[in-house]
């Protein structure tokens, strides 16, 4: 790992860390509890297509821990990892594929990032009644998703543009 | 690189669908059998079991954490908590069997059971 590399994961923690606070500050659009947009994951996503797997995985680990070590407790990061890594290796995975899209890889992402954390929350309390909760989150994941899988799309069109010229 | 492809369709389309099947595999929210009883456990295990047809306000305490359960009109609702996120104090009440709000931080789990009509859902558990 070069000294750039380690300076590119510095740079994308830090957005994605302040990214997960400014969305702290502003209200779901939906009246349902625990919904997030998941704007953090844009950073994770555009690391997964510019920097590569490895430093994606560096940069959803940095940010889990650090959010969780500011904001949250020990609890939260227990959600968060669980929600992190799954939504991680899924998304490695789909990409590999070559199938999909960027939009399809985030939207993925999303949906796995709920479902980890339910899951964790299950064990955690020992009970299934919490994936009651399951199917809206699906629905909002998948929304959340799409909007952070457009965000990354033209975020990269555009770093692709100034790597051209610079 | 395309923006969407006909895989990525089919990918939401496979979860949206999934998220209108799910409830309907689990079988909630359309019980509609009245519970009887308002079950509520912490720390995984049972704290208290209170009559769904009496009104009155508990307060579930558990070392220093605190969660105000209101039972009214057969509709058992959580009006106060000292949590920091207070998403139970948030969700909306519930009367019917099965349903449950959960508050995370204080890992409690208020729980409405039928005692007449036990639905399947937990019999292997339970």
């Amino acid at each position: 790992m070069n000294t750039k590399q380690i300076s590119n994961i510095a740079v994308l923690s830090a957005m994605a860390i302040i990214l997960s606070y400014f969305e702290r500050m502003i209200p779901a659009p939906v009246p349902v509890p625990g919904i997030k947009l998941g704007l953090a994951n844009v950073v994770v996503v555009i690391c997964l297509y510019y920097l590569g797997p490895k430093q994606a995985f560096g940069i959803s680990i940095l940010r889990v821990l650090v959010v969780s070590i500011l904001f949250g407790g020990l609890s939260s990061m227990l959600y968060s990892l669980s929600g992190g890594l799954l939504s991680f290796f899924g998304m490695v995975l789909l990409k590999k594929t070559n199938l999909f899209s960027i939009i399809g890889v985030s939207v993925f992402g999303a949906v796995l990032h709920s479902t980890g954390q339910i899951m964790m929350a299950c064990f955690i309390l020992d009970t299934s009644k919490l994936l009651y909760y399951l199917p809206i989150l699906i629905m909002c994941s998948v929304i959340a998703g799409i909007i952070t899988g457009l965000i990354a799309y033209y975020t990269l069109a555009n770093l692709n543009t100034i790597n051209r010229i610079s | 690189m395309k923006i969407l492809r006909k895989t990525d369709i089919a990918l939401i389309i496979f979860f949206i669908l999934l998220a209108i099947c799910l409830p309907f595999m689990l079988n909630i929210y359309f019980d509609s059998t009245k519970g009887d009883v308002v079950h509520v456990e912490v720390d995984n295990e049972v704290y208290a079991t209170y009559p769904l047809n009496v009104d009155a306000t508990y307060v579930i305490q558990v070392d220093d954490r605190s969660n105000t359960l209101l039972i009214q009109n057969g509709v058992a609702k959580i009006i106060d908590a000292n949590c920091q996120d207070k998403l139970c104090v948030h969700q909306a009440g519930i009367s019917t069997n099965n349903r449950a709000i959960v508050c995370l931080p204080n890992h409690v789990i208020i729980e409405i059971i039928s005692e007449t009509n036990q639905s399947t859902i937990d019999s292997i558990s339970s």
